[in-house]
């Protein structure tokens, strides 16, 4: 299957066919997480926080192919993977992997960006269910406000619209408690990041 | 409460593109104006893309279950294969025996012509691997020269001989029991086609007999087109397989079911091959010898039709057995065959 097929796929929502194929480049990145003082659950989650980067690249209207899709995953691994280890305060002595032309600085950008969306969704996995499907349904499936509540059994579209409101900023509240509490290096790396790539 | 609601849908309209290039310019101006403005919106951005995360997770444990899975999936496969071979292994004597084909040549009516009583030529066209050869042939067996009611049907020890003119066709394979009339028959019978014949006497010492009716080893003859490839070293005492009622029940049967087929006066035989198998179910029903489509049809109804045999047995174990059995039509009678009578 090739690159723009996988990339037709995941506009049409097929997310889980998609990761299916994208995952046939995960023995690389685990290879290289593993080979890099990190373990095969390491590079699980390093190797998803590509895909979802991914995801969200393919996903914009505006995005085109400009690499193989293989590259450019695996380059978001191998930062992703060498920001968890300076954050893990390993040395980087053992790093192994040649040094690789810079990162597209737009590529910087979205790891930057990644971190606080990494604390969003740990926010949002504090919510209820129920509120978790109400944001669901409105932000990611586009469902209206009236559907939702004939689904879920709201009173109407005002309830469903209240109920909404309130979960997102209950989801908003627990996030920016999240961003207070979190690791402050963590939080600085989008900057460092940046710096490097400048 | 209103005021809070009506922010949310404009920041909703503002991150979904909603909204119009005027608007959307003033949005961004009140944005760089007030920073409250510009967190909330930055916020609510990154729960989104939470959102989208929390999302993906279900696809992606997905994937990567798949992926596990078919990661062991050589292993899996090796060692299902490793466990199949083990387990055939365990079993093979029982599955050898399945394989054991026990021919047997009965014989229903009279023989008419002397070249009925040829032993059975099982032809591999194949070339086959030597063991697989030696195995699928091997038979115990009586000659059919002695006649169907004398069949002894592999109840003596037999040798059987994979005799070759080319290579890797097995041309002649020659059933000889122990008793000598059975084997002078069986010579007698393949007459001048030459194959060494091979048998046992009464002491358990093997002769070989060619066509000239000498006495010589089998390897003795270089010079002669036909060498005997391979001698099947395995002799079993198995028991013929048995028509409920004996074989003279099965004459009957077949004298009572088979009709001459509307608008023939024909007479003749047909011989039909089958297999009894370890269930005594016929099967694998061939024409051997055939007399005209609507005569084979009708012997092969009448031979499925008949009931279940009891199986041919190697000690304890039913085995699959072949036969061959000649249907007689005794043209002219509408009945069916009428033994002994010929117009």
């Amino acid at each position: 299957m090739s690159d723009t097929d996988i990339l037709e796929l995941i506009r049409q929502g097929r997310d889980e066919r998609a990761f299916a194929k994208l995952y046939t480049h995960f023995p690389k990145v685990r290879k290289l997480v593993r080979d890099n003082s990190g373990s095969s659950d390491d590079a699980k989650d390093v190797f998803q926080d590509a895909l979802i980067i991914f995801h969200r690249k393919a996903r914009s209207s505006d995005f085109t192919l400009t690499s193989a899709i293989s590259t450019y995953l695996f380059s978001v691994c191998r930062n992703l993977w060498r920001e968890e280890l300076r954050r893990r305060n390993k040395s980087l002595s053992k790093w192994d992997v040649e040094d690789v032309p810079e990162e597209p600085v737009e590529l910087a950008a979205m790891l930057a960006r990644e971190g606080e969306y990494s604390t969003a969704e740990q926010a949002l996995r504090t919510l209820g269910d129920k509120c978790l499907e109400v944001l669901k349904r409105f932000y990611i499936a586009k469902e209206s406000l009236i559907d939702i509540a004939r689904s879920l059994g709201f009173a109407g579209e005002g309830a469903a619209k209240t109920r909404k409101y309130k979960c997102l900023e209950e989801a908003r509240k627990r996030f920016r408690e999240l961003v207070k509490h979190t690791d402050p290096i963590h939080h600085q790396l989008p900057t460092s990041r940046s710096e490097a790539h400048a | 409460m209103r005021d809070e609601l009506h922010l949310m849908e404009l920041v909703d309209r503002y991150l979904d593109g909603g909204m119009g290039e005027a608007e959307h310019a003033a949005f961004e101006e009140r944005m760089g104006a007030n920073g409250e403005l510009r967190a909330l919106v930055d916020d609510q951005r990154a729960l989104r893309e939470g959102l989208h995360r929390v999302q993906l997770r279900q696809a992606l444990a997905s994937a990567h279950r798949n992926w596990s899975i078919t990661r062991w999936m050589p292993w899996l496969v090796a060692g299902l294969f490793v466990l199949v071979a083990g387990a055939w292994w365990v079993r093979m004597p029982e599955e050898h025996d399945a394989h054991t084909e026990a021919p047997n040549r009965v014989d229903v009516g009279i023989p008419e012509t002397p070249e009925r009583t040829v032993a059975t030529s099982d032809t591999l066209a194949e070339p086959m691997d030597l063991d697989t050869r030696v195995e699928t042939m091997f038979t115990h067996t009586s000659s059919k020269a002695a006649g169907w009611a004398d069949t002894s049907c592999g109840e003596g020890k037999v040798v059987t001989h994979l005799i070759t003119q080319e290579r890797g066709r097995i041309d002649e394979p020659t059933h000889v029991s122990q008793q000598d009339e059975k084997s002078k028959a069986v010579e007698s019978a393949v007459g001048t086609s030459g194959p060494v014949i091979e048998y046992w006497d009464a002491e358990d010492h093997i002769h070989n007999v060619s066509n000239a009716d000498s006495l010589a080893p089998a390897d003795a003859e270089p010079g002669t087109e036909k060498t005997v490839l391979a001698t099947v070293e395995r002799f079993e005492n198995a028991t013929k397989p048995e028509f409920p009622g004996g074989m003279e029940e099965m004459q009957r049967f077949i004298q009572e079911n088979l009709k001459q087929p509307r608008g023939t006066k024909k007479s003749g035989t047909v011989t039909v091959g089958f297999t009894v198998n370890k269930k005594g179910e016929v099967a694998n029903v061939e024409i051997v010898r055939s007399l005209g489509r609507a005569f084979d049809a009708e012997a092969v109804r009448v031979i499925t039709s008949m009931p279940l045999w009891e199986p041919s047995r190697l000690g304890d174990r039913p085995v699959k057995s072949k036969l061959e059995v000649h249907v007689r039509f005794e043209g002219g009678s509408r009945k069916g065959p009428v033994k002994e009578r010929r117009r």
